[in-house]
């Protein structure tokens, strides 16, 4: 039997039925609904969060989750919804950009960003980019843009927000626009080009369409 | 052993392959879109996560420690401490395996009960079980409970009475005859912890022998790894098998001498998902060992999977360099250096920091004595190893041309050699000999191709000769090592195993963080068997037992590419056997051999296709061999040492050019070239990405640096924010170019480049900025707030 634990509602699934039961986190008393667990928790622990529920369009797929207002996207997404392209390599402080994600069609980081400012958004991260075809990671992958790759993703996110509103970027636009991505491995050189071919390729694709 | 099978530099590349060639990057969609795993990523069904105390201190002493409050609260299953029995049994010591250079030989860590070893994996340091001997220091004293939120939350119930003890950050200070007595329990007297002397020749005929006498002191302040992803193990056991996710650069050496003693080998998993910035001696800090063992430690006492993890891990542990070289050079007016006396004070465990002066020069009379003390900044270790001797040879060469006022590059020639030999003996005795051409000189070729590339000769001046339009000073610097591949570890088997469908996997384990190991092993047994690189695969088998020799960047390809080249080639010829032996039916009659009448001498293998030399055309897809005969398809090698006096005979030279604000004293870096003898390149792209490591060693020569509060010792500014590392922008371009003598002692003359870059260029702000404006800034960062006062501004 699989077992789940999932604030603040806790998820019992089994072969026949899944069971949903609203339990207080504080202090463990069980509800009938989520409603009435809310009221419970502003009654009585009036100081302390309570989950909200939030749609959220992530990749193309509705996703509907449940979040305390202290959470920001980027637990959200790795550990609500298991999308781990967002990486943290400087602990929330907003400094990496390796947490980058598109929302809404602007590049943010996911980190900074409460995930309950979020309800209704769209959000594109790597996963979707790759699995949409975009000619970034075969640019990358052919271009060697990457070494230990943790900070990559966050690379190709930006580079593709770049690319949505810019599709013929001059190199300064690319550094301008990736600056704030830092890669402790150095591999910066490589992106500017990966970013040029894939701009290229883009815009041969939409040539090819006009046609 | 002398004969060619363990003589790696006397084969030859197979013709026709994928080897020194453009191929695209094995693990590169995983990595592009985010898909492939880090040991962070990893999340395990009822996973509990395992946190540490961290010290507030920077030198304390608990009194009192109650941690009866974290283990009542909900959602915590577990505290323990350094006294519970499961860690006090099962600490172990950390054995480094081989030193690299002559001089100082290995020692021993000891992993404390305390968490971590304050000071390095390289030390006999000890330290108390209820001691902090640094801010931050993970402390033995560990929660486990659902979630990081959960642990952060029972933390911070732990009740801790500290007694704070006095500090000491300056190495200087530290040997001062009223310092505080850091560690009485090792040292009863004073801080000195290691000294140690190498001398090389004569010192006192080498002074004689100079025509002018220098002295100056280099000083290194604290960098640290700063931007990687923090340490973390995840374990899990089923019954008394246990399952880890390790991150580490060498999950044989590190992750499983740590693990096994909780677990007999045979019943241990460790996987190695890709790696964050592992490079440099974060595996060395005894970190990833600990990780790994309170997370199997917490994983049996609670019967969940448990994820340890820091945070800020990235600022735990600073970079060796540290510290003040004292030197003292003599030498002729024509830059001839006839003796070089250094005194290093500082962190430096690796050992000899004149190795690479030695190894790479004719300089005949060579002294290095060092004083490593205690203090209280943390763990110290090679951020990329071989900093320290970097900044010797740099500083060495930069003052003597500036002390005669020539260009530095024209002192280059006259003072390269080998061990103190020149370089025509070593043409003679070690070219000749070893099988090597002579006719190739790599300091000559680097040189030459690296000047032209940035125009030297147009360009350089001498120092504080040129301003620009802008008011901006212009400056050149230029420095030149050894291009040096570590040789540490061995391997234990590599297989490879060809499948029915002529595919082949590479059966070994080994961690992936940056180098690229995955395509370049796949071009070398892709070309020595004459296969598709798309049919050559490495999946990172988990097993102990097959293991690639560890450190995949400093010193992966040298130990784990030949025996990828033997075992390839007894693989082929067990192919070529097959391809003649009559073929067994399966629920049919026998068939007659893919190639009748022939000895495997007259076949060959291309583009995974057996062929008959004579006749081309007479050719048969590996797949059909495959097909019958792939219960024989195996072989496996492990790497062998041949103890062969070896002479680190390749170079690299690095040139960079700045602009110099008289003003505010900040350095604009413009161009930087990077001229490197590769030995014999095996992945092109792989090399580019190594030597743009001139980003890392740029940042810790101008911009890099931990503040502590001279009061209390903490650290000011670790977080990325206040942390300076180069971005992207900070380099206007970067060239390299890449040369290849085929004087490295790896397969067909390969030298191996995972540390370079990041290491020789960690000291070239200091020629630029000299060339700049006329005056030494010998202290490293050179920060605008230097640049000022040696201008006289500040």
């Amino acid at each position: 039997m699989a077992k789940d634990t999932l604030a603040p509602g806790k998820f019992t699934r089994t072969a026949a039925q899944t069971v949903i039961k609203f339990v207080c986190p504080y202090d463990k008393l069980e509800f009938g609904s989520l409603e009435m667990l809310q009221e419970h928790v502003k009654a009585v622990h009036i100081e302390a969060p309570c989950a909200e529920t939030l749609k959220l369009t992530v990749n193309g797929r509705v996703r509907e989750v449940q979040v305390e207002p202290n959470r920001t996207l980027w637990y959200v997404l790795r550990d609500k919804l298991g999308i781990t392209s967002p990486k943290d390599m400087c602990n929330g402080y907003g400094a990496c950009g390796s947490c980058t994600v598109i929302l809404n069609g602007r590049p943010i980081l996911s980190c900074m960003t409460l995930a309950v400012e979020c309800n209704g958004a769209t959000i594109e991260t790597a996963e979707g980019i790759a699995d949409a075809g975009h000619p970034l990671i075969e640019a990358y992958t052919e271009l060697y843009a990457m070494q230990c790759g943790y900070c990559t993703p966050g690379f190709v996110v930006t580079a593709k927000a770049l690319l949505d509103r810019n599709p013929r970027p001059t190199e300064a636009d690319i550094r301008d626009a990736l600056g704030g991505n830092l890669c402790k491995c150095s591999s910066y050189p490589a992106h500017i080009r990966a970013v040029l071919v894939a701009a290229q390729e883009l815009w041969e694709r939409k040539t090819e369409e006009v046609r | 052993m002398a004969d060619e099978v363990y003589r790696p530099w006397l084969w030859k590349i197979p013709e026709g392959g994928v080897l020194g060639k453009h191929v695209k990057v094995k693990d590169g969609y995983a990595k592009a879109s985010g898909r492939g795993l880090y040991t962070r990523d990893i999340y395990r069904p009822g996973m509990l996560y395992a946190k540490f105390v961290r010290s507030p201190y920077t030198h304390a002493k608990i009194k009192k420690l109650d941690t009866s409050r974290a283990k009542a609260l909900p959602g915590v299953w577990d505290v323990f401490t350094y006294d519970d029995v499961d860690l006090k049994s099962n600490w172990f010591n950390y054995k480094f395996f081989t030193s690299m250079v002559v001089g100082d030989s290995d020692s021993d860590m000891k992993l404390t009960k305390a968490g971590i070893d304050a000071h390095g994996p390289i030390a006999d340091a000890y330290t108390k079980t209820d001691v902090a001997n640094y801010n931050g220091q993970p402390m033995g004293i560990v929660v486990v409970a659902e979630g990081e939120d959960k642990c952060d939350e029972a933390l911070k119930l732990i009740k801790i009475e500290w007694e704070q003890l006095p500090f000491i950050l300056d190495v200087e200070e530290a040997l001062k005859p009223d310092a505080p007595v850091l560690f009485p329990e090792l040292t009863p007297d004073n801080n000195l912890r290691r000294e140690t002397e190498l001398t090389y020749g004569n010192m006192e005929k080498g002074f004689k022998e100079a025509e002018k006498i220098i002295e100056f002191t280099v000083e290194h302040d604290e960098m640290s790894w700063a931007g990687t992803e923090a340490m973390v193990a995840v374990a899990e056991w089923k019954g008394d098998q246990l399952e880890c996710w390790f991150h580490g650069q060498d999950p044989k050496q590190s992750g499983q001498q740590a693990i096994e003693k909780i677990v007999k080998i045979n019943k241990l998993t460790i996987h190695t998902p890709l790696q964050g910035g592992t490079f440099g001696g974060l595996s060395w800090m005894g970190v990833p060992e600990t990780m790994i063992l309170i997370a199997g430690i917490a994983a049996k006492r609670t019967g969940r999977p448990v994820k340890s993890l820091f945070d800020h891990s990235h600022f735990h542990g600073f970079e060796e360099a540290l510290g003040s070289y004292r030197f003292k050079i003599g030498f002729k007016r024509n830059g001839k250096i006839t003796a070089v006396n250094l005194h290093y004070t500082g962190a430096c465990l690796i050992g000899n920091t004149v190795g690479k002066l030695h190894q790479a020069s004719n300089i005949p009379n060579i002294q290095c004595t060092q004083s490593i003390v205690h203090h209280n900044r943390g763990p110290v270790g090679p951020q990329r190893a071989g900093a320290p001797e970097c900044t010797v040879v740099t500083a060495v060469f930069d003052h003597v041309a500036g002390e005669l006022g020539v260009d530095p590059t024209t002192i280059a020639e006259i003072n390269d050699g080998c061990d103190g030999h020149d370089m025509s003996w070593v043409n003679e005795n070690v070219k000749k000999v070893q099988g090597f051409d002579p006719a190739r000189d790599s300091l000559k070729e680097v040189m030459a191709a690296g000047k032209k590339a940035i125009d030297w000769d147009k360009k350089w001046h001498l120092p504080g000769a040129k301003r620009l339009p802008n008011g901006n000073y212009h400056g050149l610097g230029c420095t030149w090592v050894e291009a040096w591949t570590h040789a540490w570890g061995s391997s234990e088997k590599i297989g490879l195993t060809m499948l029915r469908d002529g595919t082949v996997n590479i059966v070994a384990r080994g961690c992936e963080n940056g180098t690229h190991r995955p395509s370049t092993y796949t071009q070398i047994v892709a070309s020595e068997l004459g296969l598709r690189y798309d049919d050559v695969n490495w999946k990172n088998n988990d097993d102990p037992g097959f293991d690639v020799a560890p450190l995949g960047s400093s010193s992966g390809l040298l130990r784990n590419s030949p025996p990828l080249v033997r075992a390839s080639r007894k693989l082929k010829q067990t192919i070529l056997e097959c391809a003649i032996k009559p073929r067994a039916g399966f629920m049919g009659p026998a068939l007659g051999p893919l190639f009748p009448d022939k000895k495997p001498e007259e076949l060959d293998l291309l583009n995974s296709e057996i062929f008959e030399k004579a006749n081309p055309a007479n050719k048969r897809p590996v797949a059909s061999v495959a097909a019958f005969f792939s219960n024989e398809l195996f072989a496996w090698d492990t790497s062998a040492i041949n103890r062969e006096k070896k002479y680190i005979m390749g170079r690299q030279a690095y040139f960079v050019e700045v602009e110099v604000d008289p003003d505010t004293g900040e350095v604009q870096i413009k161009n930087v070239v990077v001229s490197r003898d590769c030995g014999r390149i095996f992945n092109p792209d792989s090399c580019d990405q190594q030597l743009y490591g001139v980003y890392q060693g740029l940042g810790r020569s101008y911009t890099e640096v931990v503040y502590h509060d001279p009061r209390t010792g903490i650290r000011l500014n670790d977080n990325l924010i206040d942390y300076p590392q180069l971005t992207m922008n900070d380099i206007e371009s970067v060239e390299i170019e890449k040369i290849e003598t085929g004087l490295g002692y790896g397969p067909y003359g390969m030298i191996g480049l995972g540390e370079s870059a990041a290491c020789c260029t960690m000291t070239l702000t200091g020629p630029a900025i000299f060339n700049a404006i006329g005056k030494y800034v010998d202290s490293y960062p050179t920060t605008p707030d230097k640049i000022l006062k040696a201008l006289g501004k500040a």
